[in-house]
C-alpha cells in the first residue's frame, strides 16, 4: 500500500496552509510533527478527502481520496469531534459502524471488541456526556479502528489522555502499524519517540524534513528542535 | 467486412497464453480461508433503513402531534388559517439535516464510507417522506370540511410547507453550526405570512387564482431541489477551512 | 462473480499491457489479494469495476517503478504477430498483420477500450464507471473506434 501526495497545496484567501508537499507513506507508523498552526490538520484533512486541494493530488494505490473505495479502507480521528447528545459510548460506535457500511452482525461484534481494546468496558453503556476527556478520546480512537482500516490517520490522538492511557495507546499503535499505513500528528514529541518508523516535520505549511527514525538513535526532542531551528537560519 | 467480423478478429489477435499458476494460487487462497471470508458492505437501501433509529424521537412526536392538530383545527374551524401551520412540519426536516454540524460529527461522517452526503440525504429523505406522506393523508381527511376542490386544498397546504422548506434549506446551507434556531425562525415567519394572507390578501384564496398557487408550488419544488443539490455538491465546510 | 473466471481475464488484461507472462501473472495475483483483502460490494458490476481499477493502477505502478515512461504513443500493448501463442487461428498471417497495423494507428485508450469490451467482455456499465464517462459515451466511442479500424483495414486490403 502506498499513500502518495504530489505537490499538494491548499491555499486560503490570505494564507498557504499546505505548500507543495510531496511524500509517499507506506506500511508503518509515520509521525507528523509541527507546532500549532503549522498546517498539520489541513494536511490530514486533505489526506482524508475532506478538503479539496487547491492544486496537487493525493492517491492511495491509484485510488482517488474522494472515492468510496478509499473511504472504505480509511480510519480517521479528527482533532475535534462531538457526539449526538443521546448517545452512549456503544451507540456511538454502532452508529459510526453503520455509516461505515458494516453489516449489523459485524458491527455488534467489532464494537464489543473495540470497547475492550480501548479499555472502556462497562462505561460503554453510559452516556458519552458523562465521559472524561480521556475516555472520549479513547472512544474516538475506537471509532477510527472500526472496519479494520488499512490507512489510519489520527490528528492529535493523545490529546487528553493521561500518562497510563498514553502508554496503552502507544502499544496499540505499534501493533497496528505493522501492516497498515498509520499517520499520527502531534506536537508532543515524546509520544512518537518509541513508535514512529518515519517522521515528517512541518513548518508553516512546508515539509522541512522527512525520513526514517530509529528508536534509540539519540533524543528525538533535540533532533526536532535542531531541524526547526536550522530552518530559521536558512 | 462488418463490425462483427472485426470484433472476432480482434478477439483472436489478442488471445494471450493461459496463466500457469492459477490452480495453485486458488488452492492457497482456499487453504488460507481467504476466498469466502470477505466481509460485506451494506447496500444503499439498508443504509437508509439503518438511519431511521437515529432520527431524534421528538421529531416523530412533534410531526405526529402537528399533523393531528392541523386535522382537528381544519375540522372544527375550516377556514384559510389552518393552512399556515404546515411550515412547522418543515422545521423538523431542517433541524435533522443540520445535526451533524451542530454536534461536530460531520468530519467523522465525511471520512466514512457512506460519507456525510449520504447521511444528510438519508435524514432528509426519511423525515421528508414521513411528513409529506402524513400531510397527504391529512389533506384527504380534511378535504370534506372545505368548500374547495381537492386540488386547491392540496395547493394551499403544500405551498406554505414548501416555502418554509426552501427558505430554510438556503439558510441551513449557509449557517450549519447554529442550533437550528434560524430554521425554526424562518418557519415561524413563513407561517406568520401565510396566516396574515387570508386577512390582507383574501382574494388570493379565490378560485380564479388557483393557477398562481400552482405556479408557486412548481417554483418552490424547483427551488428546493436546486438548493438541496447545491447543498450536496458543495460539502466542503467553511468552518474546516 | 466467478473469481477463477475473472482471474483469466485480469491476467489477459495485464498481459495485453505488459507483454510479459511472468509479470502479468504476478500482478494478477496481487490484484486478487488486494481485492480479497477489501470489503466487497454486493453489486457485481461494482466488484468488477473495482478489480479492473486495481489492475490498472498496479499496471501504472509497474511501469513507474521500472522508470519506463509509459507515454500514450507507446505501442507495447499492440499484440505481437509472431508470438507462438498466436498459432492455430483461422485468420491468415496477412489478415493479422493488417489488423495489427490498423490497431497500431489507435491511441492506447482506444485499444484498451476495444480490448475490455470485445476481448474480455467487460459490461458497458463497468467500462463507463472505470473511465468516468457515461454509458452512452462508451457506446459512441466503441462504435467510432470500430469504424476507424474497419476503414483502415479495408484501405490496406485494397492496396
Amino acid at each position: 500500500m502506498e499513500l502518495t501526495a504530489d505537490r499538494l497545496t491548499k491555499q486560503y484567501k490570505n494564507k498557504i496552509a499546505v505548500d507543495r508537499m510531496s511524500f509517499t507513506l507506506t506500511e508503518g507508523v509515520t509521525g507528523l510533527l509541527g507546532s500549532n498552526g503549522a498546517g498539520k490538520t489541513t494536511l490530514m484533512r486533505l489526506l482524508c478527502g475532506i478538503l479539496v486541494p487547491t492544486s496537487g493530488t493525493v492517491t492511495c494505490d491509484g485510488m482517488d481520496v474522494s472515492s468510496e473505495e478509499y473511504r472504505d479502507i480509511l480510519g480517521y480521528l479528527p482533532q475535534e469531534f462531538g457526539y449526538y447528545p443521546e448517545f452512549t459510548g456503544r451507540d456511538f460506535l454502532l452508529y459510526m459502524a453503520a455509516v461505515k457500511g458494516l453489516p449489523r452482525s459485524d458491527a455488534l461484534r467489532k464494537t464489543e471488541e473495540l470497547i475492550e481494546l480501548v479499555g472502556l468496558g462497562p462505561a460503554a453503556r453510559k452516556k458519552v456526556r458523562t465521559y472524561s476527556g480521556g475516555m472520549k478520546q479513547r472512544l474516538g480512537i475506537a471509532q477510527a479502528l472500526l472496519g479494520d482500516p488499512q490507512v489510519l490517520i489520527m490528528d492529535e490522538p493523545t490529546a487528553g489522555l493521561d500518562p497510563q492511557e498514553r502508554i496503552r495507546f502507544r502499544e496499540l499503535i505499534a501493533g497496528l502499524g505493522k501492516n497498515r499505513i498509520v499517520l499520527l500528528s502531534t506536537h508532543i514529541v515524546s509520544d512518537l519517540e518509541h513508535i514512529a518508523d518515519r517522521l515528517m516535520i512541518m513548518k508553516e505549511g512546508r515539509l522541512i524534513w522527512q525520513g526514517e527514525w530509529h528508536a534509540g538513535e539519540g533524543d528525538l526532542e533535540s533532533f526536532y528542535i535542531s531541524k526547526i531551528q536550522s530552518q530559521v537560519e536558512i | 467486412m462488418n463490425n462483427e467480423m472485426v470484433k472476432r478478429q480482434i478477439r483472436e489477435l489478442c488471445q494471450a497464453p493461459g496463466p500457469e499458476r492459477k490452480e495453485e494460487f486458488f488452492r492457497q487462497l482456499k487453504a488460507q480461508g481467504l476466498l469466502h471470508r470477505r466481509p460485506r458492505t451494506i447496500s444503499q437501501g439498508e443504509f437508509v433503513v439503518g438511519q431511521i433509529p437515529y432520527i431524534e424521537k421528538r421529531i416523530w412526536v412533534l410531526s405526529v402531534l402537528l399533523l393531528l392538530f392541523i386535522t382537528e383545527v381544519c375540522r372544527l374551524r375550516p377556514g384559510n388559517y389552518p393552512f399556515a401551520m404546515t411550515p412547522f412540519l418543515a422545521a423538523g426536516i431542517l433541524v435533522q439535516t443540520g445535526r451533524s454540524f451542530r454536534w461536530k460529527m460531520a468530519e467523522m461522517e465525511y471520512a466514512a464510507r457512506f460519507s456525510l452526503r449520504s447521511v444528510m440525504l438519508a435524514r432528509l429523505f426519511i423525515v421528508g417522506a414521513f411528513n409529506t406522506l402524513g400531510l397527504m393523508i391529512v389533506i384527504l381527511l380534511v378535504r370534506p370540511c372545505f368548500s374547495y376542490s381537492l386540488l386547491r386544498v392540496f395547493l394551499y397546504m403544500m405551498v406554505p410547507y414548501l416555502t418554509a422548506a426552501w427558505l430554510g434549506s438556503v439558510y441551513e446551507r449557509k449557517q450549519r453550526a447554529d442550533h437550528g434556531w434560524g430554521s425554526v425562525l424562518i418557519c415561524l415567519l413563513s407561517s406568520a405570512v401565510f396566516a396574515a394572507a387570508p386577512v390582507f390578501l383574501a382574494w388570493l384564496y379565490e378560485e380564479r387564482w388557483t393557477v398562481l398557487w400552482a405556479a408557486a408550488m412548481i417554483l418552490m419544488v424547483g427551488g428546493l431541489s436546486g438548493s438541496v443539490r447545491n447543498w450536496i455538491s458543495r460539502m466542503e465546510e467553511p468552518a474546516w477551512s | 462473480m466467478n473469481l477463477e473466471d475473472q482471474y483469466d481475464r485480469i491476467y489477459q488484461y495485464l498481459f495485453f499491457h505488459l507483454h510479459d507472462r511472468h509479470a502479468a501473472e504476478d500482478l494478477t495475483q496481487e490484484v486478487f489479494l488486494r481485492f480479497l483483502g477489501s470489503r466487497t460490494y454486493r453489486d457485481e458490476n461494482r466488484q468488477l469495476q473495482y478489480l479492473y481499477t486495481i489492475a490498472r493502477n498496479l499496471c501504472y505502478q509497474y511501469y513507474r517503478d521500472r522508470t519506463i515512461t509509459y507515454s500514450l504513443d507507446e505501442e507495447s500493448d499492440v499484440p505481437e504477430i509472431n508470438s507462438p501463442e498466436a498459432e492455430g487461428f483461422e485468420q491468415s498471417l496477412t489478415d493479422r498483420i493488417v489488423l495489427r497495423d490498423a490497431l497500431q494507428k489507435l491511441s492506447t485508450e482506444e485499444r484498451e477500450l476495444l480490448f475490455l469490451r470485445y476481448v474480455n467482455d467487460v459490461p458497458v456499465p463497468v467500462i463507463s464507471g472505470l473511465y468516468q464517462i457515461s454509458r452512452f459515451a462508451v457506446y459512441r466511442k466503441l462504435k467510432r473506434i470500430l469504424q476507424k479500424v474497419r476503414v483502415e483495414m479495408e484501405a490496406e486490403q485494397d492496396e
